[in-house]
C-alpha cells in the first residue's frame, strides 16, 4: 500500500509550487504599490524568509494538526473554507459515482448480452460519445435542456448549501461521463466471463439463466470494473473542478479555481492536498475492494 | 499511397497496411482527424473572415449565408473561430503530446532500461504525478505557471508525462528481456546501441496507440483549462473559451457554443476511434 | 441400426438414435456426429473413446444439449427416462440439469467459478434437488457428507474454500460431489482425468467406479485413452469422424477387437510389456478426415490398412457378430 509515500510525495510537489512560480510571489501578492517593506511582511507572513526545509516541515505541521492558517484574500481561517466544501464536493462526487455504476453497469449488461446487435451498437456509440464529450459542453447541455427549456432543475446554486435539486444536474453530468468507461469495461469482461468454462458448468448444473448472468458471470465481470470505477472517481474528481464552476455549485473544484484566480495560494495547495488525498484514500479502498471481491489476490 | 511509396513497405507492412484499412474505427477515426489537421492547417486560407476583430453593431447574429455559424457577442465570425479554434487545438494538443512522448520515453525508457534505483525512483515520481487526477494535474501547472498558450502546452506535455513514462518503461523492460535483444548483448553490441536498434524501436506500437488516445484526452482537458480561464487567452479562438463565453448566451445565441461543441467532440471522437482502432490492429488481443 | 446392449429395454436410461449433429462452420457443415445410436443401462458404464475430433465430445455435450450456438441438430433422439432431451423445454431442460442429468468437465480449474467458495456452489447445486427444504444446518452436514463420499480430508474447511486453494484433483472431487448430489440417474463424464496427474487420475478414476456401484447411477465416459477406459467401463464405443466403428463389452474390445481402428488404438495403448520389448508405440498413420466433406464408403478407410474396393463406396451398418459386440466394417458383412 502506497498511500503514505504518494501523500508524501504529492506534499512536497505542492509546496514547491509556490517556489515554482515565476517572479517573486511575495512581490505578486503584496500588490504593484507595494513599498519593499510590504513586500518583505507578505514574505515573513507567507514564510518564505525562511529555509526551504523549514518552511516544508512548517507546512506539514500545519496540515497535520489540521491549522492550516488564514486565506490571504478573505482572511477566514482556511479550515472552514475548505471543510464544508469538501463536504459538498463529496456528495457531489458519490452521487455522480453512483449514477456512473448503476448506468454503466446495466448498459455493459444489455450490451454485452446483445453483442453484435444494433442495441449493443447503439450502447457503444452513445459511451464512445461520452469519452469524448467534454465535461463542459454536456453542462451547458444539459442546463439548456433542463433549465431553460423545460424549467425543471435549476441551473447554478445560490447560497452555500445546495439543495438535492442542485445536485441533479452536476450530478448527472459527471454521472453521465463517468458511466461511458464503465459501460465499456462491463461490456468486454462480461463477453469474457459469459464465454468461461465455469459458466458451461453452470448450465450443466440447471441454474437459471437469470442466475447465470447476474451471479456467476457478473460477479467475475466486475472485478476490472471495480478499478475502472476508482480511476473514474478520480476523473470525477477532477471533473467536478469543471462541472462546480459551471453549476456555480459551492465545492472544492470551485473554491480551489477561485483561489487560483485570486492567488490565494495556500488556499489552493490545501484544497489540491485535500482532493488528492481523497483520491488516494479512495485509491486504497478500490485495492481493498478489489481484494475482497477476486478471492485470488490476497491483501498483503 | 503511391506505388513508389508502397513499393518501400516490407510484406509485413503491407499486412499491416491492409489490417489498418480493413478495420471501421480506424477508417472513420482516421477521416475525421484528417478533416481536423486540415482545418487546422489551412485556417488561414478557408477561414472567411478575421477570428479575433469583429463588428459590435453584427454582434449576436444566428446562422446567416454571410455568417453561417453566425456571430459572436463581440460581431466575430464563429465559423472563422471554429475554423482558428482546429489551428489551437492542433498546436496545444501536438506540442504538449511531443513534449510528453519524449521526455516520458526517455525518462521512462532509460528508467526501464537501466533498472535498480534510477528506475525506482523514477517510477516513484511517476506514481506521486498519477496521484493528481486528470485535469488537475494540468490545472496544477496551469496554475503555476499562469495563463496563455505556451504554459497550456507545458501543462498538457506534464499531465501526459507520467502516461507515457510508464508505457515506455513497461515496452521497454518487455523488449529487453526478448531473444533477439539477448542476441545482440551475446554479440557484444553496446548499451546505447541495442537501445537505439532495439528496444526504441519495438517499443513504439504501444506509444502510438497511446499517443493517439492521449492526444483526445489532451484536446479536451487543454478546452476544459481554456474553459476555466486558465488557459489559451481572449481573443485567441479556442473551443473550450469560445463555450465559456457563450454561458451567458445559452439562450439567446445557442450557435455561440453549439457549433465550437461539434467541432471539439468530433476531433475528439475521432482520435478515439482512431486509437481504439489502431489498438486493435498493432495490439491484437481477445476477439469477440 | 440401433445397437441394444440387452434385450430387455425396461431397464434403459438413455437410448440414442440415429443423432445427427453438425457445426456451422466458415468452410461449410461439419459433420461432428453422423447418425449414432447407443443405450445405456440403469447402473452400467458406458466408456466414448475416441481421438480428438471423433465426435466423442460432442456427443457428450448433446445429451446434456450443452451444444455451442453453431450447433445443428440434424435428425435423432436423445430418449432420456423416456422423454427425448432434444424437445424438451429450455425450462423442462434446466430441471433435469444437474439433477437426473450431470455433467463432469475436463478442466476441473476451469469448471469452477473462481470467486465463489465451494461451500457456496455445493449449496446452489443442493437447493435446486435434494436440499430444497433444507434447513442451514441440514445443507452443511449434507454438503460434508457429500465431501466424505468422494474422500476429500477435512470438508468443513474445504466448504470455506476458494477453488484456487485447491489441488486440480480436490477440484475435481468437488465437481463429481456436485455432480452426484441430488442422486441423478445419468452422470456424464468429459475427459474427467485428463488435465490430472497420473497418480490423482486413477484415484479419480476408482473414486467414478465406487460412486456408480453405490449410487446405482449409469455413467458415460468420454475419453481419447482405451486404458482408462478399461477402468471404469462395462462397455465401450469406438468412435471415428462422428460414426461408432465398434461397440462391445469392455473385455470383448480388449480381447477380441473386430475393427481394425479399435486394433490400431489398442496398440497406442502403452504396457510395460511394450517398454520391455522395446517395441514403441504406434501411432496411427494419417489423420482424422474434413468432415466438412467426409470420404465416401467407410470414413475410415483411408486410413484402414485391410481397406477394400467396397470399403470407398459402401457406408458399412453395425453387424452384431456376437452377442452384444456390434462392429461397421465390410469385412465382417458375411456375418450379418
Amino acid at each position: 500500500m502506497l498511500l503514505i509515500p504518494t501523500l508524501l510525495g504529492a506534499s512536497i510537489i505542492i509546496f514547491l509550487m509556490i517556489h515554482f512560480l515565476p517572479g517573486d510571489p511575495a512581490q505578486i501578492l503584496a500588490g504593484p504599490d507595494a513599498t519593499l517593506q510590504d513586500i518583505q511582511n507578505m514574505r515573513i507572513r507567507l514564510g518564505l524568509d525562511k529555509p526551504l526545509p523549514v518552511q516544508y516541515f512548517l507546512f506539514m505541521e500545519r496540515l497535520l494538526t489540521w491549522n492550516l492558517g488564514n486565506s490571504l484574500v478573505s482572511g477566514f481561517p482556511i479550515t472552514s473554507l475548505i471543510v464544508p466544501r469538501f463536504l459538498n464536493t463529496l456528495k457531489l462526487a458519490l452521487l455522480a459515482i453512483s449514477i456512473s455504476l448503476a448506468i454503466g453497469i446495466v448498459l455493459g449488461i444489455v450490451a454485452a448480452l446483445k453483442r453484435n446487435t444494433t442495441v449493443d451498437r447503439i450502447v457503444m456509440i452513445f459511451a464512445l460519445l461520452g469519452v469524448s464529450m467534454p465535461v463542459f459542453l454536456l453542462a451547458v447541455l444539459l442546463i439548456v435542456i433542463f433549465s431553460i427549456k423545460l424549467h425543471i432543475l435549476p441551473a447554478t446554486v445560490i447560497g452555500s448549501t445546495p439543495s438535492i435539486r442542485h445536485l441533479v444536474l452536476p450530478s448527472l453530468t459527471l454521472g453521465l461521463i463517468g458511466a461511458a468507461p464503465i459501460a465499456r469495461m462491463t461490456r468486454s469482461s462480461m463477453i469474457e466471463a459469459l464465454s468461461q468454462e465455469y459458466i458451461k458448468t453452470s448450465e450443466a448444473f440447471g441454474f437459471s439463466i437469470r442466475k447465470i448472468i447476474l451471479v456467476y458471470a457478473l460477479r467475475n465481470a466486475l472485478i476490472p470494473v471495480v478499478t475502472v470505477a476508482g480511476l473514474n472517481f478520480g476523473y470525477l474528481l477532477a471533473g467536478a473542478v469543471i462541472t462546480e464552476t459551471v453549476f456555480a455549485y459551492p465545492g472544492l473544484g470551485r473554491l480551489i479555481v477561485d483561489s487560483i484566480f485570486a492567488r490565494d495560494y495556500p488556499v489552493v495547495q490545501f484544497g489540491l492536498m485535500m482532493i488528492v488525498a481523497l483520491f488516494a484514500v479512495v485509491n486504497t479502498v478500490v485495492d481493498v475492494l478489489y481484494a475482497l471481491i477476486n478471492p485470488r489476490v490476497r491483501l498483503e | 499511397m503511391s506505388g513508389f511509396l508502397e513499393s518501400l513497405l516490407t510484406p509485413q507492412n503491407k499486412m499491416l497496411l491492409r489490417k489498418l484499412r480493413r478495420n471501421k474505427n480506424v477508417l472513420l477515426g482516421g477521416v475525421l482527424v484528417l478533416i481536423f489537421i486540415a482545418i487546422a492547417i489551412l485556417s488561414p486560407i478557408i477561414s472567411p473572415y478575421s477570428p479575433t476583430s469583429g463588428n459590435l453593431s453584427e454582434a449576436l447574429r444566428p446562422p446567416s449565408s454571410n455568417h453561417p455559424f453566425g456571430t459572436d457577442y463581440l460581431g466575430r465570425d464563429i465559423l472563422s473561430r471554429v475554423i482558428w479554434g482546429a489551428r489551437i487545438s492542433l498546436v496545444v494538443a501536438v506540442g504538449g503530446i511531443a513534449i510528453s512522448i519524449l521526455s516520458g520515453a526517455i525518462i521512462g525508457g532509460f528508467a526501464g532500461y537501466i533498472g535498480g534505483a534510477i528506475d525506482d525512483l523514477t517510477m516513484g515520481v511517476v506514481n506521486i504525478l498519477l496521484a493528481f487526477p486528470d485535469i488537475l494535474l494540468a490545472l496544477f501547472v496551469a496554475a503555476v505557471t499562469g495563463p496563455g498558450l505556451e504554459n497550456v502546452i507545458l501543462a498538457i506535455g506534464v499531465y501526459n508525462f507520467p502516461q507515457f513514462a510508464r508505457i515506455a518503461r513497461g515496452a521497454v523492460i518487455s523488449v529487453k528481456t526478448s531473444d533477439y535483444v539477448e542476441a545482440a548483448r551475446a554479440s557484444g553490441e553496446t548499451k546505447s546501441s541495442i537501445f537505439f536498434r532495439y528496444v526504441l524501436p519495438n517499443s513504439m506500437s504501444p506509444i502510438v496507440v497511446h499517443a493517439t488516445l492521449r492526444t483526445a484526452a489532451s484536446i479536451l482537458t487543454a478546452a476544459g483549462l481554456s474553459f476555466l480561464g486558465l488557459g489559451v487567452q481572449p481573443p485567441t479562438p479556442e473551443w473550450g473559451a469560445m463555450i465559456s463565453e457563450a454561458l451567458y448566451y445559452l439562450d439567446a445565441a445557442p450557435y455561440m457554443w453549439v457549433f465550437p461543441g461539434i467541432f471539439l467532440v468530433l476531433t475528439v471522437l475521432g482520435f478515439n476511434l482512431l486509437g481504439d482502432g489502431l489498438n486493435d490492429v498493432l495490439n491484437p488481443r481477445i476477439k469477440d | 441400426m440401433t445397437y441394444s446392449i440387452q434385450e430387455s429395454r425396461t431397464d434403459e436410461v438413455l437410448r440414442i438414435s440415429g443423432l445427427k449433429i453438425y457445426y456451422k462452420g466458415d468452410l461449410g457443415l461439419v459433420k461432428a456426429v453422423d447418425g449414432v445410436s447407443l443405450s445405456i443401462n440403469r447402473g452400467s458404464s458406458l466408456a466414448i473413446v475416441g481421438e480428438s475430433g471423433s465426435g466423442k465430445t460432442t456427443l457428450g455435450h448433446a445429451i446434456m444439449r450443452l451444444l455451442p450456438y453453431n450447433a445443428v441438430i440434424a435428425g435423432g433422439e436423445i430418449i432420456f427416462n423416456g422423454r427425448n432431451v432434444l424437445s424438451l423445454s429450455k425450462e423442462e431442460l434446466r430441471k433435469l440439469r444437474g439433477y437426473r442429468l450431470t455433467m463432469v468437465f475436463q478442466e476441473p480449474s476451469a469448471a469452477l467459478n473462481p470467486v465463489f467458495k465451494i461451500g457456496s456452489f455445493l449449496k446452489d447445486v443442493l437447493k435446486k434437488g435434494k436440499g430444497a427444504s433444507m434447513s442451514e444446518s441440514e445443507l452443511k452436514e449434507e454438503m460434508i457428507s457429500l465431501l466424505r463420499k468422494v474422500r476429500i480430508p477435512s470438508p468443513e474447511e474445504v466448504l470455506n474454500k476458494y477453488p484456487h486453494e485447491l489441488s486440480g484433483g480436490m477440484k475435481q472431487r468437488v465437481l463429481i460431489a456436485a455432480a452426484i448430489a441430488n442422486g441423478p440417474d445419468l452422470m456424464i463424464a468429459d475427459e474427467p482425468t485428463s488435465a490430472l496427474d497420473v497418480s490423482v487420475q486413477a484415484q479419480i478414476l476408482k473414486l467414478l467406479d465406487e460412486l456408480r456401484a453405490k449410487m446405482g447411477l449409469s455413467l458415460i465416459f468420454i475419453t481419447h485413452n482405451l486404458g482408462v477406459a478399461a477402468q471404469v467401463s462395462d462397455q465401450i464405443a469406438v468412435m471415428y469422424a462422428g460414426k461408432i466403428m465398434e461397440l462391445a463389452p469392455t473385455s470383448s474390445i480388449f480381447e477380441t477387437p473386430k475393427h481394425p481402428y479399435t486394433s490400431m488404438l489398442l496398440k497406442t495403448i502403452p504396457t510395460i510389456r511394450r517398454e520391455l520389448k522395446k517395441e514403441g508405440l504406434a501411432a496411427i498413420p494419417g489423420s482424422l478426415p474434413d468432415l466438412t466433406s467426409p470420404p465416401p464408403g467407410c470414413r475410415f478407410h483411408p486410413r484402414c490398412p485391410m481397406a477394400m474396393e467396397d470399403c470407398r463406396k459402401v457406408d458399412p451398418e453395425p453387424i452384431e457378430v456376437e452377442k452384444g459386440h456390434f462392429v461397421s466394417c465390410l469385412l465382417y458383412r458375411d456375418k450379418a
